[in-house]
């Protein structure tokens, strides 16, 4: 048995224990709301990051995952904590939380003598690897978050000034091609 | 080997405003973002609340007056007597829990003190404590705290988390309506001076000019000509209001993002070219300037006194009824509380009688003012209006029911029914996700400021995930409101969680499916972008 046959046989645990990590993450009185309401219009933040967790699973194990799907799940699931007033650490750090229970439940497996011999080892480091992979993606999209929210505060100025801007700009130009008298009322 | 904690010991750093303990034990954390900056001292002088002073929310001490818990006291007492219904709010709330999770705050935060109940129990367990014999009595086990600084602090933080958008009074079996808990709060608040800028300076900008952008009457006489340049450029016709003029039969007052921001301004478009078009006997009024009121989200006092100049306008002008833009706030203020605050209406006043259709708004008997969207389904329902909704064919839209005309004024059907005669595309977000039980945009009340933008965000995602949900599945790529705020509020949303995605008024899709007599073939919409359907022109027709 491979080390992907291995973890996917488990993978509703597996999984279940990740998102419940993630959950962990939130306050004691929200935890139970977010794993229990299986509505994803009543609880997207639970229901995202459960959907994000199922994807990114498997891409870890070396499921066969379409790639533009494991980067949306990252995306959606990054692009919530980046506004949720955790430090950086902790939005992105969180997919971590995986390689603890890896290490506990599927380590142990690998490491029976009935396994012994490399490639088993090896698949298992590649499989961290690979959540390394995610954890180094996941910040990229998290600075991307960053960035997206500044330039938005920016871009809200402008639109909410939007007609302001161009009555300043018609004053100066009137302003500009005024004939030049001694007292024009205009500062310069 | 220095140690370092492990990332499971380090992820277990929960924000500092998440609670570890009990929650009436839990201090709120101050640090940039998860506050507005505080109202000006002499600006809230100025309106007249005495206590104003310097101080800034992130300071341990925040100058409180001396007396501070008798103002807080009093500040209660009097609200308890003048609103029997805050007294029954304070009492009857049997924590059913049924609002607990109905606030897209909790949805997004996941912060348990925006569940709606901790909400209103952050004041309750203080009335408890001073107004009650149990609470006085018994203390903590009766769920009483004694008033300390702290609380004040944390009043600040989460009834500024509040957007009074109603969602969990529609929820709760009593119908306790956390709103109005959260405006006597902010009210309270005030009381000791503590005030946010992004409202009290809208509120003191429209005391003084009569609009929240503190716009003079000859900038804004300028800044709607250059709106009537923009309409004469893409259809060909100038369209000239009237403006301050007597003895017009309406008075039109729309909120002040219309005529200033974008993507309001191209909304005031299509009113001018819906008015001009049914040849509407109608002023404008550089005095009743704006319809939104930025009182109401703290004050009733500051309400009422902002919203007089609509019938002191309407009196002066001598028109017969009211027609209003697309605002959500401000029809709450209209329907809910204008009649009690300024009425009766001035004797010039009737009940409205649509010009073009004889259809009386027996709706608005007390108010004499219409809701625009009301007028123009009427007119479409008499077959005023000649439309071309194939204009809009590059459009598939969906329907934000803003808060306030949704759950405070019942207005559910008429931007539909105007958006599928305007709108050859239209599909609607998830149930329970629209109609009464609409997510708020995360902005209200007063909290589009702009140094709470993730605060905004968070706020707003359980309304921006149902979008993405008929984008992603639908291909939806507008969203419709009927709100000033939702106006300014939505696109930076969509921006961050559904690019792709834009949003208008109601209005703005009228105007560009409306087909004006005598206008030139349209090429472009009200934004001066290409028309992907565009006219056909008669002449070239001609020459094939
Ligand atoms: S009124 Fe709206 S924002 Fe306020 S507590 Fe209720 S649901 Fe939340
Ligand atoms: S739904 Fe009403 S009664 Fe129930 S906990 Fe909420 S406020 Fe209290």
């Amino acid at each position: 048995m491979d080390i992907t046959e291995l973890c996917s046989n488990r993978r509703e645990a597996l999984t279940e224990l990740w998102v419940n990590r993630f959950f962990a993450t939130y306050p004691l009185d929200s935890k139970g709301f977010m794993r229990t309401k299986r509505d994803r219009f009543a609880n997207p933040v639970g229901e995202t990051t459960r959907m994000a967790a199922g994807i990114l699973f498997d891409a870890v194990i070396g499921m066969d995952a379409d790639s533009a799907t494991v980067k949306q799940a990252l995306h959606d699931l990054i692009w919530i904590r980046a506004v949720q007033d955790m430090p950086p650490s902790k939005a992105v750090g969180a997919l971590y939380l995986l390689k603890e229970i890896l290490r506990s439940e599927v380590l142990p497996e690998c490491l029976k003598p009935e396994r012994s011999g490399f490639s088993v080892l090896n698949d298992y480091l590649a499989m961290e690897s690979r959540l390394d992979t995610l954890g180094l993606m996941a910040l990229d999209m998290y600075s991307e978050a960053r960035e997206r929210v500044f330039r938005i505060r920016v871009e809200e100025v402008k639109r909410s000034q939007s007609q302001v801007i161009r009555l300043a700009k018609l004053r100066r130009e009137q302003a500009e091609s005024a004939p030049e008298t001694e007292n024009r009322g205009v500062e310069e | 080997m220095a140690k370092m904690p492990t990332p499971e010991e380090l992820l277990a750093v929960t924000p500092a405003s998440f609670p570890k303990e009990g929650w009436m034990d839990t201090k709120p954390d101050f640090h940039p973002g998860s506050f507005c900056y505080p109202a000006k001292t002499e600006i809230l002088k100025g309106l007249g609340f005495e206590n104003a002073h310097d101080w800034a929310p992130d300071n341990e001490d925040w100058e409180l007056p001396e007396n501070w818990e008798d103002i807080i006291h009093n500040s209660l007492q009097d609200a308890l007597n003048k609103h029997r219904s805050l007294k029954v709010f304070m009492d009857c709330c049997v924590r059913c829990g049924a609002c607990a999770d109905k606030c897209h705050f909790f949805i997004g935060t996941n912060d348990p003190k925006n569940m709606p109940v901790l909400r209103a129990e952050l004041l309750r367990s203080v009335y408890r404590k001073d107004f009650t014999t149990a609470g006085r009595l018994l203390g903590k086990i009766a769920g009483a705290r004694k008033l300390d600084k702290s609380i004040i602090k944390e009043w600040f933080i989460y009834f500024y988390q509040c957007t009074e958008c109603r969602r969990c009074s529609l929820f709760c079996p009593y119908g306790i309506d956390t709103a109005e808990i959260t405006v006597i709060v902010r009210q309270m608040l005030l009381d000791l001076g503590l005030g946010i800028h992004w409202i009290m300076n809208s509120v003191n900008d429209c005391n003084r000019t009569g609009n929240h952008l503190g716009v003079q009457p000859h900038s804004m006489r300028e800044i709607v000509e250059f709106l009537c340049d923009d309409i004469e450029t893409i259809t060909g016709i100038r369209v000239d209001p009237p403006w301050n003029e007597k003895g017009h039969e309406v008075i039109f007052i729309t909120p002040s993002g219309d005529y200033f921001a974008d993507p309001g301004i191209y909304t005031f478009m299509g009113y001018l070219m819906l008015f001009h078009e049914i040849g509407l006997d109608y002023t404008l009024s550089t005095y009743a300037s704006e319809g939104g009121n930025f009182g109401s989200f703290v004050s009733f006092d500051v309400a009422k006194k902002l919203n007089a100049k609509m019938y002191a306008e309407a009196e002066r002008l001598g028109v017969k009824w009211i027609l209003g833009g697309e605002c959500g706030h401000m029809w709450r203020v209209v329907n809910q509380y204008m009649a009690t605050y300024n009425g009766p209406t001035p004797p010039n006043m009737e009940v409205p009688v649509s010009p073009i259709t004889g259809t009386v708004f027996k709706n608005a008997a007390a108010t004499k003012m219409v809701h625009i969207a009301e007028f123009t389904a009427d007119l479409i329902k008499h077959n005023k209006l000649n439309l071309r909704p194939e204009r809009n064919n590059h459009i598939i839209t969906t329907w934000h029911d803003s808060c306030n005309p949704a759950r405070a004024m019942g207005l559910l059907e008429e931007p539909r029914y105007i958006l599928r005669h305007v709108c050859n595309n239209f599909v609607e977000m998830p149930e329970h996700t629209i109609r009464e039980e609409t997510f708020c945009c995360g902005s209200g009340s007063g909290l589009n400021a702009e140094e709470i933008m993730d605060q905004r965000l968070r706020g707003g995602f359980p309304r921006a995930n149902a979008l993405r949900y008929v984008h992603d599945t639908k291909g939806v790529n507008w969203m419709g409101c009927v709100c000033a705020l939702d106006r300014a509020a939505l696109p930076p949303l969509v921006d961050y969680w559904v690019p792709g995605v834009t949003v208008s008024g109601l209005h703005e899709l009228v105007a560009n499916a409306l087909v004006m007599k005598g206008e030139i073939p349209r090429t472009m919409d009200l934004r001066q972008e290409d028309l992907p359907f565009p006219d056909e022109d008669p002449a070239a027709s001609e020459e094939a």
